[in-house]
Protein backbone atom coordinates (compact mmCIF):
# COMPACT_ATOMS: atom_id res chain seq x y z
CA UNK A 1 0.00 0.00 0.00
CA UNK A 2 1.33 3.64 -0.99
CA UNK A 3 4.97 3.44 -1.46
CA UNK A 4 7.49 2.17 0.64
CA UNK A 5 7.48 3.56 4.17
CA UNK A 6 11.06 2.88 6.06
CA UNK A 7 11.02 2.68 9.72
CA UNK A 8 10.20 6.28 11.48
CA UNK A 9 9.03 7.58 8.28
CA UNK A 10 5.33 9.06 7.82
CA UNK A 11 3.77 6.10 5.75
CA UNK A 12 2.67 7.48 2.15
CA UNK A 13 0.13 7.05 -0.62
CA UNK A 14 0.74 7.43 -4.28
CA UNK A 15 -0.82 6.75 -7.78
CA UNK A 16 -0.16 3.44 -9.08
CA UNK A 17 2.42 3.30 -12.01
CA UNK A 18 1.28 0.48 -14.14
CA UNK A 19 0.94 1.98 -17.35
CA UNK A 20 2.63 1.52 -20.48
CA UNK A 21 2.73 3.20 -23.98
CA UNK A 22 -0.28 1.54 -25.13
CA UNK A 23 -2.24 2.95 -22.49
CA UNK A 24 -0.92 6.59 -23.51
CA UNK A 25 -2.17 5.99 -27.22
CA UNK A 26 -5.66 4.80 -26.01
CA UNK A 27 -5.86 7.71 -23.47
CA UNK A 28 -4.73 10.17 -26.44
CA UNK A 29 -6.38 9.22 -29.41
CA UNK A 30 -10.01 7.51 -27.19
CA UNK A 31 -10.33 11.31 -26.50
CA UNK A 32 -9.68 12.53 -29.79
CA UNK A 33 -11.67 10.13 -32.15
CA UNK A 34 -15.22 11.16 -31.38
CA UNK A 35 -13.90 14.02 -33.88
CA UNK A 36 -13.52 12.13 -36.29
CA UNK A 37 -17.05 10.53 -36.16
CA UNK A 38 -18.52 13.84 -35.56
CA UNK A 39 -17.74 17.75 -35.40
CA UNK A 40 -14.94 18.19 -37.60
CA UNK A 41 -17.41 18.00 -40.86
CA UNK A 42 -18.33 21.76 -39.72
CA UNK A 43 -15.37 22.84 -41.16
CA UNK A 44 -16.91 21.33 -44.75
CA UNK A 45 -19.53 23.88 -44.29
CA UNK A 46 -17.23 26.87 -43.08
CA UNK A 47 -14.70 26.52 -46.32
CA UNK A 48 -16.07 23.70 -48.70
CA UNK A 49 -14.41 19.95 -49.04
CA UNK A 50 -11.07 21.61 -50.17
CA UNK A 51 -11.07 24.03 -47.31
CA UNK A 52 -11.71 20.96 -44.73
CA UNK A 53 -8.89 19.31 -46.02
CA UNK A 54 -6.48 22.26 -45.62
CA UNK A 55 -7.63 22.78 -41.85
CA UNK A 56 -7.16 18.95 -41.68
CA UNK A 57 -3.53 19.25 -42.20
CA UNK A 58 -2.81 23.03 -41.10
CA UNK A 59 -3.98 22.41 -37.69
CA UNK A 60 -2.55 18.66 -38.23
CA UNK A 61 0.81 20.61 -38.03
CA UNK A 62 -0.11 22.50 -35.03
CA UNK A 63 -1.00 19.35 -33.02
CA UNK A 64 1.79 17.55 -33.76
CA UNK A 65 3.86 20.75 -32.83
CA UNK A 66 2.16 20.56 -29.27
CA UNK A 67 2.88 16.56 -29.45
CA UNK A 68 6.54 17.19 -29.82
CA UNK A 69 6.86 19.88 -27.23
CA UNK A 70 4.63 17.68 -25.06
CA UNK A 71 6.34 15.10 -25.11
CA UNK A 72 9.74 16.92 -24.64
CA UNK A 73 8.34 18.44 -21.25
CA UNK A 74 6.45 15.73 -19.98
CA UNK A 75 9.61 13.06 -20.48
CA UNK A 76 11.25 15.24 -17.94
CA UNK A 77 8.12 15.77 -15.26
CA UNK A 78 6.61 12.62 -14.14
CA UNK A 79 3.61 14.45 -12.35
CA UNK A 80 0.19 14.19 -12.83
CA UNK A 81 -1.52 17.66 -13.93
CA UNK A 82 0.38 17.44 -17.03
CA UNK A 83 0.09 21.15 -18.79
CA UNK A 84 -0.76 22.20 -15.17
CA UNK A 85 2.86 20.66 -13.56
CA UNK A 86 4.62 22.07 -16.48
CA UNK A 87 3.61 25.57 -15.98
CA UNK A 88 3.99 25.56 -12.34
CA UNK A 89 7.71 24.58 -12.72
CA UNK A 90 8.19 26.57 -15.95
CA UNK A 91 6.61 29.75 -15.78
CA UNK A 92 4.67 30.01 -12.50
CA UNK A 93 1.82 29.90 -10.58
CA UNK A 94 -0.98 32.30 -11.88
CA UNK A 95 -0.02 30.67 -15.38
CA UNK A 96 -0.27 27.25 -13.46
CA UNK A 97 -3.91 27.88 -12.19
CA UNK A 98 -4.85 29.02 -15.06
CA UNK A 99 -3.66 26.33 -17.54
CA UNK A 100 -4.79 23.42 -14.66
CA UNK A 101 -8.53 25.71 -14.89
CA UNK A 102 -8.13 25.20 -19.01
CA UNK A 103 -7.69 20.81 -18.67
CA UNK A 104 -10.73 20.81 -16.03
CA UNK A 105 -12.61 22.78 -18.06
CA UNK A 106 -12.23 21.46 -21.46
CA UNK A 107 -12.08 18.02 -20.47
CA UNK A 108 -15.33 17.89 -18.13
CA UNK A 109 -17.20 19.87 -20.84
CA UNK A 110 -15.65 17.30 -23.50
CA UNK A 111 -17.13 14.64 -21.59
CA UNK A 112 -20.43 16.46 -20.86
CA UNK A 113 -20.70 16.54 -25.23
CA UNK A 114 -19.59 13.03 -25.31
CA UNK A 115 -22.03 11.58 -22.70
CA UNK A 116 -25.11 14.28 -24.60
CA UNK A 117 -23.80 12.10 -28.29
CA UNK A 118 -24.05 8.81 -26.44
CA UNK A 119 -27.88 9.79 -25.12
CA UNK A 120 -28.77 11.23 -28.72
CA UNK A 121 -27.70 8.13 -30.33
CA UNK A 122 -29.67 5.85 -28.57
CA UNK A 123 -32.79 8.54 -28.50
CA UNK A 124 -32.04 8.43 -32.67
CA UNK A 125 -32.54 4.09 -31.97
CA UNK A 126 -35.54 4.59 -30.61
CA UNK A 127 -36.91 7.03 -33.14
CA UNK A 128 -36.59 4.12 -35.68
CA UNK A 129 -38.59 1.92 -33.92
CA UNK A 130 -41.02 4.89 -32.91
CA UNK A 131 -40.48 5.32 -29.32
CA UNK A 132 -39.77 8.36 -27.90
CA UNK A 133 -36.57 8.29 -25.49
CA UNK A 134 -35.39 10.29 -22.44
CA UNK A 135 -31.61 10.94 -23.18
CA UNK A 136 -30.97 12.17 -19.71
CA UNK A 137 -31.03 8.69 -17.60
CA UNK A 138 -28.59 7.52 -20.64
CA UNK A 139 -26.24 10.80 -20.36
CA UNK A 140 -26.56 9.95 -16.16
CA UNK A 141 -25.87 6.76 -16.31
CA UNK A 142 -22.56 7.15 -18.90
CA UNK A 143 -20.88 9.26 -17.05
CA UNK A 144 -21.44 7.58 -13.18
CA UNK A 145 -20.81 4.05 -15.21
CA UNK A 146 -17.24 6.04 -16.95
CA UNK A 147 -16.17 7.86 -13.72
CA UNK A 148 -16.94 4.44 -11.01
CA UNK A 149 -14.14 3.06 -14.06
CA UNK A 150 -12.34 5.55 -13.48
CA UNK A 151 -12.52 4.89 -9.42
CA UNK A 152 -11.67 1.68 -9.59
CA UNK A 153 -8.36 1.98 -11.50
CA UNK A 154 -6.37 3.59 -13.64
CA UNK A 155 -5.36 0.08 -15.62
CA UNK A 156 -8.83 -1.30 -15.91
CA UNK A 157 -10.19 2.12 -17.30
CA UNK A 158 -7.62 2.20 -20.07
CA UNK A 159 -7.51 -1.02 -21.14
CA UNK A 160 -11.27 -0.82 -21.83
CA UNK A 161 -10.19 2.68 -23.57
CA UNK A 162 -7.81 0.39 -25.80
CA UNK A 163 -10.55 -1.82 -26.59
CA UNK A 164 -13.13 0.26 -27.72
CA UNK A 165 -10.91 2.80 -29.19
CA UNK A 166 -9.25 0.38 -31.02
CA UNK A 167 -12.21 -1.10 -32.76
CA UNK A 168 -13.54 2.41 -33.61
CA UNK A 169 -10.35 3.27 -35.61
CA UNK A 170 -10.42 -0.25 -37.56
CA UNK A 171 -14.21 0.23 -37.97
CA UNK A 172 -12.90 3.34 -40.25
CA UNK A 173 -10.15 1.39 -42.14
CA UNK A 174 -13.19 -1.28 -42.87
CA UNK A 175 -15.21 1.65 -44.44
CA UNK A 176 -11.98 3.23 -46.19
CA UNK A 177 -11.21 -0.51 -47.82
CA UNK A 178 -14.70 -0.78 -48.66
CA UNK A 179 -15.70 2.18 -49.92
CA UNK A 180 -12.66 2.90 -52.46
CA UNK A 181 -13.19 -1.04 -53.75
CA UNK A 182 -9.71 -2.35 -52.27
CA UNK A 183 -11.80 -5.37 -50.88
CA UNK A 184 -14.26 -5.90 -54.26
CA UNK A 185 -12.80 -3.64 -56.55
CA UNK A 186 -16.13 -1.24 -56.95
CA UNK A 187 -15.06 2.36 -55.37
CA UNK A 188 -18.25 3.95 -54.78
CA UNK A 189 -16.43 7.51 -54.33
CA UNK A 190 -17.37 9.95 -56.21
CA UNK A 191 -14.96 12.66 -55.88
CA UNK A 192 -14.32 13.75 -59.60
CA UNK A 193 -18.11 14.82 -59.46
CA UNK A 194 -18.58 16.23 -55.69
CA UNK A 195 -15.83 18.18 -55.44
CA UNK A 196 -15.47 21.45 -56.18
CA UNK A 197 -13.55 25.19 -55.78
CA UNK A 198 -13.71 27.05 -52.49
CA UNK A 199 -17.30 28.41 -51.97
CA UNK A 200 -16.24 30.95 -49.58
CA UNK A 201 -12.83 31.56 -50.96
CA UNK A 202 -9.61 31.75 -48.54
CA UNK A 203 -11.45 33.43 -45.73
CA UNK A 204 -13.61 30.07 -45.61
CA UNK A 205 -10.68 28.02 -45.27
CA UNK A 206 -9.56 30.71 -42.25
CA UNK A 207 -12.84 30.18 -40.60
CA UNK A 208 -12.77 26.77 -41.14
CA UNK A 209 -9.68 26.44 -39.08
CA UNK A 210 -11.79 26.69 -35.70
CA UNK A 211 -13.51 23.05 -36.49
CA UNK A 212 -10.31 21.49 -37.75
CA UNK A 213 -9.42 21.32 -34.65
CA UNK A 214 -12.29 18.26 -33.96
CA UNK A 215 -9.60 16.14 -35.72
CA UNK A 216 -7.35 16.25 -33.01
CA UNK A 217 -8.39 17.98 -30.12
CA UNK A 218 -7.36 16.62 -26.67
CA UNK A 219 -4.31 14.70 -27.86
CA UNK A 220 -2.45 16.12 -25.24
CA UNK A 221 -4.01 14.91 -22.75
CA UNK A 222 -1.40 11.56 -22.93
CA UNK A 223 0.62 13.71 -20.73
CA UNK A 224 -1.93 13.55 -17.78
CA UNK A 225 -0.73 9.41 -17.15
CA UNK A 226 2.90 10.93 -16.53
CA UNK A 227 2.91 9.60 -12.77
CA UNK A 228 1.13 6.72 -13.28
CA UNK A 229 3.12 4.81 -15.98
CA UNK A 230 6.39 2.57 -15.42
CA UNK A 231 8.54 4.83 -17.72
CA UNK A 232 7.55 8.54 -18.46
CA UNK A 233 10.71 8.81 -20.58
CA UNK A 234 9.44 6.34 -23.02
CA UNK A 235 5.82 5.55 -22.83
CA UNK A 236 4.74 9.17 -22.88
CA UNK A 237 6.56 10.33 -26.24
CA UNK A 238 5.63 6.72 -27.88
CA UNK A 239 2.01 6.85 -26.84
CA UNK A 240 2.09 10.40 -27.64
CA UNK A 241 3.88 10.70 -31.54
CA UNK A 242 2.11 6.79 -32.17
CA UNK A 243 -1.47 8.61 -31.09
CA UNK A 244 -0.66 11.49 -33.22
CA UNK A 245 0.28 9.56 -36.70
CA UNK A 246 -3.07 7.15 -35.76
CA UNK A 247 -5.21 10.86 -36.01
CA UNK A 248 -3.38 12.27 -38.96
CA UNK A 249 -4.40 8.83 -41.00
CA UNK A 250 -7.68 8.36 -39.39
CA UNK A 251 -8.20 11.91 -40.26
CA UNK A 252 -6.96 12.01 -43.73
CA UNK A 253 -9.39 8.73 -44.16
CA UNK A 254 -12.31 10.07 -42.85
CA UNK A 255 -12.27 13.46 -45.01
CA UNK A 256 -11.29 11.03 -47.97
CA UNK A 257 -14.64 8.88 -47.33
CA UNK A 258 -16.83 11.43 -46.49
CA UNK A 259 -16.19 14.08 -49.26
CA UNK A 260 -16.30 11.48 -51.94
CA UNK A 261 -19.88 10.12 -51.03
CA UNK A 262 -21.46 12.92 -49.21
CA UNK A 263 -22.18 16.52 -51.08
CA UNK A 264 -20.30 19.15 -49.41
CA UNK A 265 -23.69 20.85 -49.18
CA UNK A 266 -25.07 18.38 -46.87
CA UNK A 267 -21.85 16.96 -45.09
CA UNK A 268 -21.16 20.68 -43.73
CA UNK A 269 -24.72 19.58 -41.61
CA UNK A 270 -24.43 16.15 -40.74
CA UNK A 271 -24.60 15.08 -37.58
CA UNK A 272 -22.92 11.80 -37.78
CA UNK A 273 -20.87 11.85 -41.04
CA UNK A 274 -19.00 9.01 -40.72
CA UNK A 275 -22.56 6.84 -39.91
CA UNK A 276 -24.42 8.58 -42.70
CA UNK A 277 -21.07 7.39 -45.15
CA UNK A 278 -21.95 3.37 -43.76
CA UNK A 279 -25.84 3.78 -44.27
CA UNK A 280 -25.34 5.98 -47.73
CA UNK A 281 -23.31 2.73 -49.26
CA UNK A 282 -26.45 0.00 -48.23
CA UNK A 283 -24.01 -2.16 -46.36
CA UNK A 284 -26.43 -3.03 -42.72
CA UNK A 285 -23.17 -4.51 -41.57
CA UNK A 286 -21.09 -1.41 -42.37
CA UNK A 287 -23.75 0.32 -41.19
CA UNK A 288 -24.08 -1.28 -37.52
CA UNK A 289 -20.13 -1.33 -37.14
CA UNK A 290 -20.16 2.26 -37.91
CA UNK A 291 -22.99 2.69 -35.11
CA UNK A 292 -21.29 1.14 -32.95
CA UNK A 293 -17.78 2.74 -33.88
CA UNK A 294 -19.65 6.10 -33.56
CA UNK A 295 -20.86 4.74 -29.11
CA UNK A 296 -17.14 3.69 -28.69
CA UNK A 297 -15.75 6.73 -29.70
CA UNK A 298 -17.99 9.36 -27.65
CA UNK A 299 -17.24 6.36 -24.35
CA UNK A 300 -13.78 6.32 -25.18
CA UNK A 301 -13.86 9.95 -24.87
CA UNK A 302 -15.29 10.86 -22.12
CA UNK A 303 -13.37 7.91 -20.62
CA UNK A 304 -10.54 9.46 -21.03
CA UNK A 305 -11.74 13.17 -20.09
CA UNK A 306 -12.71 11.84 -16.95
CA UNK A 307 -9.36 10.44 -16.25
CA UNK A 308 -7.61 13.61 -17.30
CA UNK A 309 -9.86 16.33 -15.73
CA UNK A 310 -9.64 14.45 -12.64
CA UNK A 311 -5.75 13.90 -12.69
CA UNK A 312 -5.63 17.74 -13.34
CA UNK A 313 -8.21 18.84 -10.80
CA UNK A 314 -6.04 16.38 -8.19
CA UNK A 315 -2.52 18.07 -9.28
CA UNK A 316 -4.39 21.52 -8.33
CA UNK A 317 -5.83 20.32 -5.53
CA UNK A 318 -2.53 18.47 -3.97
CA UNK A 319 -0.68 21.88 -3.97
CA UNK A 320 -3.43 23.84 -2.72
CA UNK A 321 -4.80 25.77 -5.43
CA UNK A 322 -8.19 24.40 -4.75
CA UNK A 323 -9.36 22.63 -1.81
CA UNK A 324 -6.38 20.36 -0.37
CA UNK A 325 -9.34 17.67 0.69
CA UNK A 326 -9.50 17.02 -2.96
CA UNK A 327 -5.62 15.75 -3.39
CA UNK A 328 -6.38 12.30 -1.80
CA UNK A 329 -5.43 9.04 -3.21
CA UNK A 330 -8.04 5.75 -2.36
CA UNK A 331 -5.26 3.29 -0.53
CA UNK A 332 -6.64 0.40 -2.56
CA UNK A 333 -7.43 2.00 -5.79
CA UNK A 334 -4.53 4.25 -6.06
CA UNK A 335 -6.98 6.47 -7.81
CA UNK A 336 -7.76 10.26 -7.74
CA UNK A 337 -11.13 9.57 -6.11
CA UNK A 338 -12.45 12.60 -4.81
CA UNK A 339 -11.51 14.24 -7.71
CA UNK A 340 -13.44 11.37 -9.55
CA UNK A 341 -16.42 11.88 -7.13
CA UNK A 342 -16.42 15.87 -7.01
CA UNK A 343 -16.34 16.16 -10.77
CA UNK A 344 -19.63 13.84 -11.74
CA UNK A 345 -22.67 16.39 -10.91
CA UNK A 346 -20.10 19.28 -12.62
CA UNK A 347 -20.31 17.03 -15.94
CA UNK A 348 -23.66 16.08 -15.50
CA UNK A 349 -24.64 19.76 -15.14
CA UNK A 350 -22.86 20.70 -18.15
CA UNK A 351 -24.61 18.00 -19.77
CA UNK A 352 -28.28 18.68 -18.97
CA UNK A 353 -27.73 22.28 -20.36
CA UNK A 354 -28.44 20.68 -23.35
CA UNK A 355 -26.25 23.35 -25.09
CA UNK A 356 -23.84 20.71 -27.15
CA UNK A 357 -22.91 23.80 -29.35
CA UNK A 358 -21.53 26.03 -26.68
CA UNK A 359 -20.60 23.21 -24.76
CA UNK A 360 -17.93 22.23 -26.76
CA UNK A 361 -16.79 25.62 -28.08
CA UNK A 362 -15.88 26.45 -24.55
CA UNK A 363 -13.68 23.43 -24.54
CA UNK A 364 -11.89 23.95 -27.80
CA UNK A 365 -11.24 27.72 -26.79
CA UNK A 366 -9.92 26.22 -23.43
CA UNK A 367 -7.85 24.00 -25.06
CA UNK A 368 -6.76 27.15 -27.48
CA UNK A 369 -5.67 28.59 -24.49
CA UNK A 370 -3.01 25.96 -23.51
CA UNK A 371 -1.86 25.31 -26.87
CA UNK A 372 -0.67 29.27 -26.45
CA UNK A 373 0.65 28.34 -23.55
CA UNK A 374 3.02 25.66 -24.82
CA UNK A 375 4.47 28.19 -27.43
CA UNK A 376 6.43 30.02 -25.35
CA UNK A 377 6.32 27.50 -21.97
CA UNK A 378 8.85 25.67 -24.12
CA UNK A 379 11.15 28.28 -24.89
CA UNK A 380 10.90 29.05 -20.98
CA UNK A 381 12.17 25.83 -20.24
CA UNK A 382 15.26 25.27 -22.94
CA UNK A 383 16.48 28.56 -21.84
CA UNK A 384 16.16 27.64 -18.19
CA UNK A 385 17.11 23.79 -18.39
CA UNK A 386 19.10 23.52 -21.54
CA UNK A 387 19.92 20.71 -23.14
CA UNK A 388 22.12 18.29 -21.08
CA UNK A 389 20.90 19.86 -17.80
CA UNK A 390 18.15 17.58 -17.33
CA UNK A 391 17.50 14.17 -18.10
CA UNK A 392 14.81 13.89 -20.96
CA UNK A 393 13.13 10.66 -22.69
CA UNK A 394 12.81 13.01 -25.83
CA UNK A 395 13.84 15.86 -27.51
CA UNK A 396 11.79 17.74 -29.91
CA UNK A 397 13.77 18.96 -33.45
CA UNK A 398 14.78 22.04 -35.01
CA UNK A 399 13.76 24.22 -32.01
CA UNK A 400 12.46 27.22 -32.15
CA UNK A 401 10.64 26.09 -35.61
CA UNK A 402 7.59 24.00 -33.52
CA UNK A 403 7.17 26.70 -30.82
CA UNK A 404 7.19 29.76 -33.81
CA UNK A 405 4.70 27.50 -36.25
CA UNK A 406 2.50 26.57 -32.94
CA UNK A 407 1.61 30.54 -32.35
CA UNK A 408 1.24 31.64 -35.41
CA UNK A 409 -1.30 28.42 -36.04
CA UNK A 410 -3.09 29.42 -32.27
CA UNK A 411 -3.44 32.97 -33.78
CA UNK A 412 -4.66 32.56 -37.18
CA UNK A 413 -7.21 30.00 -35.02
CA UNK A 414 -7.67 32.63 -32.63
CA UNK A 415 -8.99 34.79 -35.41
CA UNK A 416 -11.38 32.11 -36.85
CA UNK A 417 -12.62 31.33 -33.86
CA UNK A 418 -13.24 34.99 -33.46
CA UNK A 419 -15.47 35.10 -37.35
CA UNK A 420 -17.74 32.52 -35.97
CA UNK A 421 -17.90 32.48 -31.72
CA UNK A 422 -16.41 36.00 -30.90
CA UNK A 423 -19.36 36.47 -28.14
CA UNK A 424 -17.70 33.26 -26.83
CA UNK A 425 -14.48 33.99 -27.39
CA UNK A 426 -14.77 37.39 -25.25
CA UNK A 427 -16.90 35.73 -22.81
CA UNK A 428 -14.19 32.98 -22.00
CA UNK A 429 -11.68 35.47 -21.77
CA UNK A 430 -13.52 37.47 -19.32
CA UNK A 431 -13.82 34.27 -17.46
CA UNK A 432 -10.22 33.23 -16.83
CA UNK A 433 -9.21 36.77 -15.80
CA UNK A 434 -11.85 37.39 -13.48
CA UNK A 435 -10.99 33.88 -11.89
CA UNK A 436 -7.49 35.05 -11.82
CA UNK A 437 -7.71 37.81 -9.82
CA UNK A 438 -10.05 35.51 -7.26
CA UNK A 439 -6.70 33.02 -7.03
CA UNK A 440 -4.62 36.02 -6.44
CA UNK A 441 -6.81 37.49 -3.80
CA UNK A 442 -8.17 34.79 -2.38
CA UNK A 443 -6.39 31.48 -3.06
CA UNK A 444 -2.74 31.96 -3.39
CA UNK A 445 -2.44 32.62 0.48
CA UNK A 446 -3.53 28.95 1.23
CA UNK A 447 -0.62 27.58 -0.90
CA UNK A 448 2.23 26.86 0.88
CA UNK A 449 4.65 27.46 -1.73
CA UNK A 450 7.83 25.22 -0.75
CA UNK A 451 5.49 23.02 -0.89
CA UNK A 452 4.30 22.69 -4.32
CA UNK A 453 7.88 21.80 -5.82
CA UNK A 454 9.20 18.51 -4.62
CA UNK A 455 10.29 17.44 -7.82
CA UNK A 456 14.07 16.22 -8.19
CA UNK A 457 14.70 18.58 -10.53
CA UNK A 458 18.44 20.85 -10.69
CA UNK A 459 18.37 24.46 -10.20
CA UNK A 460 17.55 26.33 -13.06
CA UNK A 461 20.05 27.86 -14.98
CA UNK A 462 20.21 31.45 -13.84
CA UNK A 463 18.97 30.76 -10.52
CA UNK B 1 -44.92 -0.22 -18.85
CA UNK B 2 -43.21 -0.33 -22.94
CA UNK B 3 -39.33 -1.49 -22.86
CA UNK B 4 -37.90 1.86 -23.87
CA UNK B 5 -39.62 3.13 -20.33
CA UNK B 6 -37.90 0.63 -18.63
CA UNK B 7 -34.94 0.95 -20.10
CA UNK B 8 -35.14 4.47 -18.85
CA UNK B 9 -35.66 3.51 -15.33
CA UNK B 10 -33.31 1.05 -15.57
CA UNK B 11 -30.52 3.78 -16.55
CA UNK B 12 -31.69 5.62 -13.75
CA UNK B 13 -31.30 3.11 -11.16
CA UNK B 14 -28.13 1.91 -12.34
CA UNK B 15 -26.95 5.36 -11.89
CA UNK B 16 -28.17 5.41 -8.47
CA UNK B 17 -26.51 2.40 -7.57
CA UNK B 18 -23.21 3.79 -9.25
CA UNK B 19 -22.97 6.67 -7.69
CA UNK B 20 -24.04 5.23 -4.07
CA UNK B 21 -21.41 2.60 -4.55
CA UNK B 22 -18.97 4.91 -4.70
CA UNK B 23 -20.27 7.47 -2.51
CA UNK B 24 -20.76 4.71 0.40
CA UNK B 25 -17.13 3.25 -0.70
CA UNK B 26 -15.67 7.35 -0.31
CA UNK B 27 -17.24 7.56 3.12
CA UNK B 28 -15.61 4.41 4.24
CA UNK B 29 -12.49 5.18 3.21
CA UNK B 30 -12.63 8.52 5.28
CA UNK B 31 -13.76 7.28 8.20
CA UNK B 32 -10.94 4.37 7.99
CA UNK B 33 -7.56 6.16 7.21
CA UNK B 34 -6.34 9.04 8.12
CA UNK B 35 -6.49 12.36 6.34
CA UNK B 36 -2.54 12.90 6.69
CA UNK B 37 -2.19 9.47 5.09
CA UNK B 38 -4.86 9.66 2.56
CA UNK B 39 -3.29 12.98 1.43
CA UNK B 40 0.57 12.25 1.67
CA UNK B 41 0.43 11.72 -2.33
CA UNK B 42 3.17 14.17 -3.39
CA UNK B 43 4.60 14.54 -7.14
CA UNK B 44 7.59 13.14 -8.06
CA UNK B 45 7.24 10.40 -5.16
CA UNK B 46 8.42 7.04 -6.59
Amino acid sequence: MGTAASAGQQEKISLLKVLGPVHVWALGVGIVLVGEYMGWNFSVAKGGAYGSLIACWVIGLLYTCVAMIDSEVTSTVAAAGGQYTQAKHIIGPLMAFNVGLYLVMAYTMLEAADALVVGDLLKAVAAQYGAELDPRPFVVLTIAFLAWLNYRGVFMTLTVNFVITAFAFIAILVLFFHASGLTDGQSVLLHRELLVDLPYGWIGVLASLQFGMWYYLGIEGTCQAAEEVRSAGRSIPMGTMGGMMTLLIAASLTWYICTGIIPWEYLGQATTPLYDAARLMGSVELEVMLFIGTMFAAIASANGCINDASRAWFSMSRDRYMPHWFGAVHPRYRTPYRSILFLIPIAVSFAFTGLLDQVITFSILSGLLGYTFMSFNIVRFRRLWPLGSIERGYVHPYHPIPCIVLGVLCAATYFATYLGYGTSLLSIMAFYILVSIWFVVRRYPFVKRGEQFTMPWPRPKGY
Amino acid sequence: MDMWSALEYGAWGLSIVLIGWMLVDARFVSTTYGEDFLLSSREGDE
